[in-house]
C-alpha cells in the first residue's frame, strides 16, 4: 500500500515538472453530511482540530464564535448553517476547521471532516459551466471535479462564501 | 414174608432195593457221559480249528492270487503290495497250521498234507519274483522307447524345419533349377513320409500296450523296414553337414526304438508265460487246500456222529432203567403206606381236641393287641402330620429371616450410595465454584481489552492530528510555490500513513468491542449455568438426604421384622420339644402294643403248630385236609398284624430328622446378636 501510493507520487511529480502550464489544481477535499467538496488549497492558510469556540451573542447563527490561534482571535463561521444544512454534533477527531484567508480576514470555517489534498486536471477532470439551482447560490460554486468511480467532488469559491455584510459582521466581532 | 416184619425193616429193604438200580442206571450215565465229553473235546481242540485254519489258508491264497493276477495286467505296485500283505496273512494261517499238526495227536494227516502245500507255496513264491522282475524290466524298456521316439520327432522336426527354411529362400534365388528345387521338396516329403510311419509305429505301440495283441505289434515292427528304404533315399540328397548329422541322429533314435520294440515283445511273452505258470501253481495250491479242508470237515462229521451214537445208546438204556425203577418204586411204596396208617390215626383225634382249644383263646387274645396297635397307628399318623406342618412353617421363618437379612444388606448399601452421592455433590459444587473463579479472571482480561481500546482511543487522536499536520504541510508547500513540491509529496504520504493507521485504529477498536461483547456473554452465560447447577445440587441433595433418612427407617423397620421371626422360632422350638414328648409317649405305647401283638402271635403260632402238627399226623394217616377248615381267621389276622406294625416304624424315623432343623432355627443365640449389630 505505501509502496503502491508511493509509486502514484512520484508519477504525480513528474508530470508537475514537466507540465507546468497550470493544467493541474489542488484542492482540499472535506465532507459536510454525505457530500464532499473542495477548496483550491492556495486560499487555505492551515487546517487544525475543533478547539474551544466562544460564541458571541447577536450575531447571525452561521457565526460560531472567536478561537484562539496561537494568541491571535479568529472568528470562525459554521460552514453547514452557512450553507442552509441541517446542522449536526460536532464530533472529536472529525470535526475540523480550515483557517484560510477571505478578503483578507482570517477566518475559521467549521467542516465534518477534512479528507485529503487531491490534484484535478483542469479540462479534463473540472466541469466548470454547471447549472444550479436552490438554496446554494451559483456564486460559490465554482465547478464540479469527478474523480474515481464517479464520484464527484463540489469545488467552492471560499471567497465568495460570505457576502459584504457579513464579512463586515466578522470584522467587527474580531476586532 | 413181609407180614412178621417191624415198619422201619420193611422200609429199609423197600429202599435199599430201590437205591441199588438208581446208582447202576447213574453209573452207566456217567460212562457214556465221559465218552461223549473226550469227542466233544477233540471236536474243539482239533477237528474245528483244522478246519477254520485250512479254510483261511485256502481264502488267502485265493486272495494272493487275485492281487497277484490284478498286478500282472495293471502292473500297477497297490496290487503287488496288497497280495505281499495277503501272503503274510497266508503265511501267519500256515504256521498255525504247522503248531496244530505238531500239537494234535489225533491229526495224523495233516503234517505230511501241510509239507506238500508248502512247497507248492514256494514255487508260487518264486513266482511271484519273477513277475515283479520281468514287470520292472518292461517299464524300463518303456521308458527307454519313450526316450527314443522323443529324440526321433525333435530331430525329425529340426530335419523338417532346416529343409522348410531352405526352400522359402530357394523361392527367392531364381538361379536354381527346377530339378535342385525338386529334390528339396522330395526330401521334406520323404521325412514326412517317415514320421507318419513312426506315428503309426507309435500308436500300434500303445495299442498293443493297452489290447495286449501282438500280432498287430509285430507288423509294426516290420514298417521299420519301410523306413529304412525312406532314409536311405535321403541318405542319398542329403549334403549339407548338419542335416546329416541331423539324419544320422534320426537313424539311431529309430534303430534303438526298433531293438526296444523287439526285446520289450520277447521280455511281454516271457512275463505272459509267468503268469499262466503263476496261476497254475495258484490253482494247484488252492486245489491242495481244498482238499486238505475237505479232509477236516469228514473227520470232523465222523466225530460228530459218533457222539450222536453214544448218547442216542445212553438215551435208551437210561429210558428202560427209570421205567423198572419207578414201577418197582410204586409197589414198594404202597405196600409200606398200608402198613403205618391205621395206628397214628388214634393219636392224632386225640391231639385235635386240644389245639382247637389254644387256637381259639389266642385269637381273643390277637383281637384285643389289633384294636391297640391300630389306634396308636392313627396317633402315630397325626404326630407325622403335625410334625411336617411345623416343619413347613420352619421353613417359613427361615425364609423370614433371611429375607431380612437381605433387606438390612440392601438398605446399608442405600446409605452407602447415598453417602457417596453426597461427597460427589461436594465436588460437583468445588467444580462449579473453580467455575466461577475462572469467570472473574476473563472480567479482568475485559478489563485489559477495555484498556486496550483506551489506547486506541489515543492512537486516534494521534492520527487525526498527524492527518492535520499533513494537510498544513500541503498548505505550506502550496505556498512554497515551486520549491514546496517535494514536500508537497512527503505530505501527502504523510496524510496516507495518518489515513491507514487511522483505518487500522478503527478495526482495533471494533475488535476490542466485539471482544468484550463475547467476554461478557460469556461470563453472563457461566453465571447463570452455575447458578442452574447450584439449585439442581441443592434439590439432589436435599432427595439424597430423605433417601438416606428413610433407608434408616426401613432398617428398624426389618430389625423389627428380625425379632418378630426370632421369636417365632423360639415359639417352634417350644412346640417341637412338646411334639417329641408326644412322640416318645406314642412309641411307648405302639411298642406295647407291639410286644402284645408278638406275644399273641407267639401263641397263636405255637396253637397253629400244633395244629398242623395234627393235621400233618392226619394227612399222613388219612390223606385228607378236613383239619384247616377250622384256622382260616388266624393266619388272616397274622398277616393284617404284620402289615399293620410295619406303619409304626418308618414314623419313627421321620421324627428323627425334624428335630435337628426346628433346633437350628430356634436356638441360633449367634445370629440373633448379629442382627443386632446390624
Amino acid at each position: 500500500m505505501a509502496l503502491e501510493s508511493s509509486a502514484l507520487i512520484s508519477e504525480l511529480h513528474d508530470t508537475r515538472t514537466v507540465d507546468l502550464a497550470n493544467h493541474r489544481r489542488k484542492y482540499l477535499v472535506f465532507k459536510l453530511g454525505n457530500e464532499r467538496f473542495g477548496i483550491e488549497l492556495s486560499s487555505v492558510k492551515e487546517v487544525i482540530g475543533l478547539t474551544a469556540i466562544t460564541e458571541i451573542p447577536q450575531v447571525p447563527s452561521f457565526f460560531q464564535g472567536l478561537i484562539n490561534l496561537r494568541g491571535k482571535i479568529i472568528s470562525v463561521i459554521d460552514l453547514r448553517k452557512k450553507m442552509g444544512l441541517p446542522s449536526a454534533e460536532y464530533q472529536p477527531k472529525k470535526t475540523s476547521i480550515i483557517i484560510s484567508e477571505i478578503q483578507k480576514v482570517v477566518l475559521g470555517v467549521v467542516v465534518d471532516d477534512v479528507e485529503e489534498v487531491a490534484s484535478y486536471e483542469k479540462e479534463q477532470q473540472i466541469e466548470e459551466s454547471i447549472e444550479v439551482q436552490g438554496k446554494m447560490s451559483k456564486e460559490y460554486l465554482q465547478g464540479v471535479a469527478k474523480t474515481e468511480g464517479n464520484k464527484l467532488v463540489l469545488l467552492m469559491n471560499i471567497n465568495k462564501i460570505l457576502s459584504t455584510s457579513d464579512l463586515a459582521i466578522i470584522q467587527k466581532s474580531a476586532a | 414174608m413181609f407180614a412178621k416184619m417191624t415198619i422201619g425193616k420193611r422200609i429199609s429193604i423197600g429202599f435199599a432195593l430201590v437205591l441199588f438200580l438208581a446208582v447202576s442206571l447213574g453209573s452207566m450215565a456217567i460212562f457214556e457221559m465221559r465218552k461223549i465229553s473226550t469227542l466233544s473235546e477233540q471236536l474243539s481242540n482239533d477237528y474245528a480249528p483244522e478246519v477254520d485254519i485250512v479254510g483261511s489258508i485256502e481264502r488267502n491264497a485265493r486272495r494272493v492270487m487275485y492281487d497277484m493276477r490284478g498286478y500282472s495286467f495293471t502292473e500297477e505296485d497297490n496290487f503287488l503290495k496288497q497280495a505281499k500283505s495277503w501272503r503274510e496273512t497266508l503265511q501267519k494261517s500256515l504256521d498255525s497250521a504247522d503248531q496244530l499238526a505238531a500239537k494234535s495227536k489225533v491229526l495224523v494227516k495233516l503234517a505230511p498234507r501241510m509239507k506238500i502245500l508248502k512247497d507248492e507255496v514256494a514255487k508260487y513264491d518264486s513266482l511271484m519274483d519273477a513277475t515283479k522282475v520281468h514287470i520292472d524290466i518292461l517299464a524300463g524298456q518303456r521308458d527307454s522307447m519313450a526316450k527314443m521316439s522323443d529324440i526321433y520327432i525333435v530331430a525329425s522336426t529340426s530335419y523338417l524345419t532346416q529343409q522348410n527354411s531352405a526352400m522359402e529362400s530357394e523361392f527367392k534365388d531364381s538361379s536354381l533349377s527346377l530339378s535342385q528345387r525338386k529334390e528339396r521338396l522330395a526330401k521334406i516329403t520323404l521325412m514326412n513320409d517317415a514320421i507318419n510311419i513312426m506315428n503309426g509305429i507309435r500308436v500300434k505301440n500303445y495299442k498293443f500296450q493297452t489290447l495286449r495283441d501282438p500280432q498287430s505289434y509285430e507288423l509294426a515292427i516290420k514298417d521299420f523296414d519301410k523306413m529304412v528304404v525312406i532314409e536311405e533315399k535321403l541318405q542319398a540328397v542329403t549334403r549339407n553337414e548338419s542335416d546329416k548329422q541331423l539324419l544320422k541322429q534320426i537313424i539311431d533314435a529309430q534303430n534303438g526304438y526298433r531293438n526296444e520294440m523287439v526285446s520289450f515283445l520277447a521280455e511281454w511273452k516271457l512275463l505272459q508265460q509267468v503268469g499262466v505258470d503263476r496261476t497254475k501253481v495258484g490253482v494247484d495250491l488252492v486245489k491242495q487246500a481244498e482238499e486238505l479242508a475237505e479232509a477236516g470237515v469228514a473227520g470232523t462229521t465222523a466225530i460228530a456222529n459218533e457222539a450222536i451214537s453214544t448218547v442216542n445208546i445212553s438215551n435208551t438204556v437210561m429210558l428202560w432203567g427209570l421205567v423198572i425203577v419207578v414201577l418197582l418204586g410204586i409197589a414198594l411204596s404202597y405196600t409200606l403206606v398200608k402198613a403205618i396208617t391205621t395206628s397214628i390215626m388214634k393219636i392224632s383225634n386225640g391231639l385235635r381236641d386240644s389245639s382247637n382249644q389254644v387256637s381259639s383263646a389266642s385269637k381273643q387274645l390277637s383281637e384285643a393287641s389289633q384294636e391297640l396297635s391300630s389306634s396308636s397307628n392313627e396317633q402315630a399318623a397325626s404326630i407325622e402330620e403335625t410334625s411336617s406342618s411345623l416343619e413347613e412353617i420352619t421353613g417359613m421363618v427361615n425364609n423370614n429371616v433371611d429375607n431380612a437379612k437381605k433387606c438390612v444388606e440392601i438398605s446399608q448399601s442405600v446409605s452407602e450410595s447415598s453417602k457417596k452421592g453426597n461427597s460427589s455433590m461436594k465436588e460437583l459444587v468445588e467444580s462449579m465454584r473453580d467455575i466461577l473463579e475462572s469467570n472473574e479472571k476473563i472480567q479482568q482480561l475485559v478489563k485489559v481489552i477495555g484498556e486496550i481500546g483506551e489506547k486506541t482511543a489515543i492512537i486516534d487522536e494521534i492520527v487525526f492530528q498527524t492527518k492535520l499536520l499533513s494537510f498544513n504541510a500541503s498548505v505550506e508547500a502550496e505556498r512554497a510555490g515551486e520549491h514546496g513540491r517535494g514536500f508537497a509529496v512527503v505530505a501527502q504520504e504523510v496524510g496516507n500513513l495518518a489515513q491507514m493507521s487511522g483505518k487500522a485504529a478503527t478495526e482495533i477498536s471494533a475488535i476490542v468491542k466485539e471482544s468484550i461483547k463475547n467476554a461478557e456473554g460469556i461470563t453472563t452465560d457461566n453465571k447463570k449455568k452455575v447458578e442452574n447447577g447450584n439449585a439442581v445440587v441443592k434439590s439432589a441433595a436435599e432427595i439424597l438426604r430423605e433417601i438416606s433418612e428413610r433407608s434408616a427407617s426401613l432398617l428398624d423397620n426389618i430389625n423389627s421384622i428380625l425379632s418378630a421371626s426370632q421369636d417365632q422360632a423360639t415359639g417352634i422350638g417350644q412346640i417341637n420339644s412338646a411334639i417329641t414328648q408326644l412322640d416318645k409317649a406314642t412309641q411307648e405305647n405302639a411298642a406295647t402294643a407291639e410286644e402284645t401283638a408278638s406275644s399273641s402271635e407267639e401263641l397263636s403260632a405255637q396253637a397253629e403248630i400244633l395244629n398242623n402238627m395234627v393235621g400233618e399226623l392226619t394227612k399222613i394217616v388219612t390223606g385228607s385236609v378236613e383239619v384247616k377248615t377250622q384256622m382260616p381267621t388266624m393266619t388272616n389276622y397274622h398277616n393284617s398284624t404284620q402289615g399293620k406294625k410295619s406303619n409304626v416304624v418308618p414314623l419313627s424315623r421321620e421324627r428323627k430328622v425334624l428335630p435337628a432343623n426346628v433346633h437350628m432355627s430356634s436356638s441360633s443365640g449367634g445370629e440373633q446378636n448379629e442382627w443386632e449389630a446390624v
